[in-house]
Parts: C-alpha cells; structure tokens; sequence
C-alpha cells in the first residue's frame, strides 16, 4: 500500500518533470528566434543613412559570429537578417541547424554554401533558410509571394556586405524541384545559365510567377533565395532576383 | 475498508491517466509545432489568390480524352518532322466530373494550343521542352502509354499543374463504330461539309459520315478548327442524348459500346471504371454551360503555315482557380 502510493508519486514526479522540460525547451526556442531581432537592433545605424554608407555595423557583427558576411533585407516583408558563410572545419552547411550563437537546431541562419564568392560575384548566389512557418520567421515571408497580387507588390531586395550595397529586382518567385542548382546547372558555361533561365521561365503551376518586365539573360548575376515548401519536401520554393544596382560603401 | 481502498485506487489511476494524456497532448503539440517538415494536410495544395485561401476540389476526377488522327492505333511511326508527322492528338477535351455533386464541366483544348511540350533524342528518351502546337506531343512521344501520358502532362502543366486522373486515345476508326453502336446520332448541320451534309439541314449521321462531321476542317479559313470544334460539341452533346434514350431501353449498352472500341482505344480506363463513369456522367446535366471555353485566340503563323492558338495566361488562371479550386476562406 505505502509502496504503491510511493510508486505513483515517482511516476507523477516524473511526468512533472518532463512537462517542465518541454516548456522550458519552447521558451528556450523563442529566445533563439529573439537573438536574431535583438543583434539586428544593435547593429543596425539608428541615424538615417546617405545612399554610400553602411546601414549595419559588420565590426559589430563580426564580433557576434565572424562567419557573417552580408546582411539581407526584403523590402515589405520581415525579412532582415545576417547572411553567414561557415568558415574552418565546418560542414559547408552548418547553419542550416546552428545558429548566430552557435546553438544547436532551428532556426538557423540564413547562409551561403561556402563554394560560393563571398562578394556575390557568381553567376548565381544561393541563399538558404528556414520556412518557419509556425512564427513566420527566417525566409517564411517568401511564401506570400505564391500570391499574384503580393509578388506583383514586392519587386526589390537589398543586400549589404562589407564593402557594397546590392539592389536586386524580384525576376522570379517560383516552386522548383528541389535538386542543388549549383549541381544540376552548368552557371559556367552560358548553355547552362540559359536552360536554368528557360527552366524558370517555364514554371507552370499556381504557386508560380515571373515577371517578364524584368530582363535576365546570361550576363545576368542572380541572387536565389531557397526554402523549404511545407506542403511537400521534394520542393522548394524560389525568390529570384537580378543585380540591379551596386554601390560602393564607405569605410 | 477493501471497498473503500478500491476507490482510492481509481482516483489515482484517473490522476495518472490524465496526466499522461496532458503530457503526451502538450509534448506532441510542441513537437509538431517545431517539425519544420511537419505535413500539414490543410496547407497541402493550398493556393493563395488575392490573400484568400483556395484548397484543391478533391471531388473531381478528370478523363482526358484524345482523338488520334490515325485508322490503326498501333500505327505510330517516329515523329521525323519531313515525311512523318506522326500521330498526333487531333482532338484534346477534358471531362471534369464532380463526383460528389454529379456534375460535369467540359474543357475542349485547342490541338493548336501553343504550350511546353516534352521533347525526346533518337532513343526515345526526354531530352528537354519546347513551345509547339500540343497536338504534337502524342506524336513525338512515339505512340502508345507514353504518347498518352505525356499528352495528361502537357494537358496538366497548360492548366497549372491540374490533376489528369484518366485518359482515353480513340483512333478515327473507333468514330463510326461508337456512332453505330447506338444505331446513329441525328444533328442539324452547322457548317456544309459536302453535298449530303449542308448548313441547316437535319441528318441522321451513319458510319463515314459522323467521321466526317467531327473531323473535316477547312485548312484553307484560320481558325477552321474552331467551327469543327463547334461540331464535335453539338455530335457530342447529341451522342450522350441517343446514348441515354437507347441505355434506358438497353442496359448492357455501355458494356457493348465499351468493348465494340476495343481496338482502336488506348486508355486506362478499366471496364469496371468506365461502367461507374459512365453511371455518373449520366446524371449530370449537360446543357450548353457545362462548356467551358480555353481562354485565348487563333493566330495564323505566317512562317510555318499553321494556326496556332494562343492562350491567354492569367484568364486561364482564373478558370483553373475557378473549375478545380474551392475558396476556404
């Protein structure tokens, strides 16, 4: 009798206990999700900038995680974040489960395989992040773009690195196979470079739009923003734009 | 007192049971909400149309249908592109039925549609897409279950990406047959054809000549396809009339039509779906506004001398959202 009592308090005790752990652990996950806000609030320069000055301060960000080499911003949507590279020994993609702190698990960062230039220089930069749909972080705001009218409204994004400010317009917002683009697709040769743009043109589907006002053709430096569709796993979607404007940024 | 222990012992286990169930409710809750590959069943095939929310109907089952501009179905010579033009899909239209509401929307689709259609090497094996008339895509996929499947995936990727559940290929022999088999379909002519078919006049159309009034187009008018496209709905929309007056008498008359076109069908159609088809498609209703339009217009390509019918993109859209989606929102 007194050992059945004492039984059962063990078990509740321990059914307590892993309650506790549990919401510890979702408030733990929402401090994650907080850093990112907090190190862009303490960055980012509160005075009103001229058009060749920085708008985040990389010093300040390199201190935070050196493996920061630019920072994003989509224009209408809450997408403002560091953009990382993993540097050393690290997997080429680190960041897809580590964050800014260097912390286990989602939401990650937003970042760019480290085969890829730091200055955005290649034919076509790829970057990654989470759809985080359950708080609308990371690059979820992507996913309004499946709306005509939204992709219509959102036309530019910028991104900033140490040394330039990039303008990109919005070409393409598309659900794509969810094969390695730098795989699949020969951005060395220009055949390769014209079947990823003709593989994009013809994207027929109604989460899918290009807008054909914007030109691309293999001259073009394209930047792709890739995440994940909730919906399926063996797709992703893309928001592609095309170097539009660069200026030089002072020290 | 053993009476009064047993009690106790309920209490507790109803403590214990509710607290394993609010655990498990709370701990899935927190593991499913951080499962960033978590399926979510309500955001599957969810589209968002001017921020409403529209779901894919799941009630509808789609038949395409193809009429092939050859006598033997076997018949299927490579696409050359100078000698041989293959056999192409001379007739595309889409069944739409609502097997929930028993309705039924018809889509024809233009054999001049320019869409993507897949493209194939000297080994039969896709090498990539091109812009061309669909017609040709039963042609180049060289015959048979290929041909007809990759006619569904042009016939999908044109309408967005649209469910094709069935197909049926009909060759032009199966024409005469089906209209026979149902003793002739009587219409009033819309279009003169020859001396016995003259616009106005009522026929009763018996073997060659229900061919030649579903099929017959005048190369030499742009958009002759259009006026045979009239035809073929009016014939259709006869046919079915015929079809359910003699079923009625007649009740293996579907069975006896099914297997009279045996040989000159290929589809994936299984005889005992095309009995419950065919039970459904009886109880729609099939006025004039079952009709859908492909949104569009012809053009005559100068350089190669073949209409092309161009589709108009964000009309067809909208006719997609409207047919096969529902707003939940």
């Amino acid at each position: 009798m007194q050992k059945k009592q004492i039984g059962l308090i063990a078990f509740v005790s321990v059914m307590v206990v892993l309650l506790v752990i549990l919401v510890v652990k979702l408030f733990h996950d929402s401090d994650k999700q907080k850093m990112y806000t907090e190190v862009a609030e303490e960055v980012k320069v509160s005075k009103k900038v001229k058009k060749n000055q920085h708008e985040v301060d990389f010093s300040k960000l390199k201190k935070e995680n050196s493996d920061i080499f630019a920072w994003i911003k989509v224009d209408g949507m809450k997408i403002d974040y560091p953009v990382l590279m993993s540097s050393g020994d690290k997997d080429t993609d680190y960041y897809l489960l580590h964050n800014l702190d260097h912390s286990d698990g989602r939401p990650g960062c937003l970042y760019v395989q480290k085969e890829q230039a730091r200055d955005f220089s290649n034919t076509n930069t790829i970057i990654y992040g989470h759809n985080m749909y359950n708080n609308g972080t990371m690059f979820n705001p992507l996913i309004q773009m499946q709306d005509e009218a939204f992709f219509n409204e959102h036309t530019k994004f910028t991104i900033e690195t140490e040394t330039q400010r990039l303008t990109y317009k919005i070409w393409a917002a598309v659900q794509f196979s969810d094969d390695h683009l730098l795989y699949k697709y020969d951005f060395q040769t220009d055949v390769g470079k014209n079947q990823f743009i003709s593989a994009i043109t013809s994207v027929r589907d109604m989460y899918s739009h290009v807008n054909p006002d914007v030109k691309v053709d293999e001259t073009s430096k394209l930047v792709t923003l890739s995440t994940c569709m909730t919906k399926d796993s063996t797709h992703r979607y893309l928001v592609i734009g095309v170097l539009d404007k660069t200026v030089d940024l002072e020290d | 007192m053993k009476k009064k222990l047993s009690i106790y012992h309920i209490g507790d286990i109803v403590v214990v049971l509710l607290m394993v169930v609010l655990v498990c409710f709370v701990g899935y809750r927190i593991i499913n909400k951080h499962l960033i590959y978590a399926k979510d069943n309500d955001e599957k095939d969810m589209v968002t149309y001017q921020g409403h929310k529209y779901a894919y109907n799941e009630d509808l089952y789609t038949v395409l249908f193809m009429g092939l501009d050859s006598r033997d179905m076997n018949d299927a010579p490579a696409y050359d592109n100078v000698k041989n033009a293959g056999v192409q899909s001379d007739t595309l239209i889409l069944f739409i039925l609502n097997t929930k509401e028993k309705s039924l929307k018809v889509l024809p689709i233009s054999r001049d549609t320019i869409t993507s259609i897949d493209i194939y090497d000297f080994g039969g094996n896709r090498s990539g897409t091109s812009k061309a008339q669909i017609t040709l895509q039963y042609a180049y996929a060289g015959g048979g279950k290929k041909s007809a499947e990759a006619t569904c995936k042009a016939v999908s990727n044109l309408l967005y990406g649209v469910k094709v559940d069935r197909y049926c290929a009909l060759d032009l022999n199966s024409i005469s047959k089906l209209n026979d088999a149902i003793g002739g379909v009587t219409v009033d002519v819309i279009e003169t054809l020859d001396e016995e078919l003259v616009e106005g006049k009522r026929v009763t159309l018996h073997g060659e000549q229900a061919e030649t009034y579903v099929r017959n187009r005048f190369h030499d008018k742009s958009g002759g396809n259009d006026y045979r496209m009239e035809r073929q709905k009016q014939y259709f929309r006869e046919y079915v009339k015929t079809f359910i007056k003699k079923m009625k008498a007649d009740i293996t008359l579907p069975l006896d039509v099914f297997s009279s076109i045996s040989d000159d069908m290929n589809t994936n159609i299984k005889t005992s779906e095309f009995v419950k088809l065919v039970s459904t498609f009886i109880k729609c209703d099939l006025s004039d506004d079952v009709y859908l339009s492909e949104p569009g217009e012809n053009v005559f390509n100068e350089t190669t001398s073949h209409d092309e019918f161009i589709v108009d993109d964000k009309a067809m859209f909208d006719l997609v959202l409207k047919t096969f989606y529902k707003k939940v929102d």
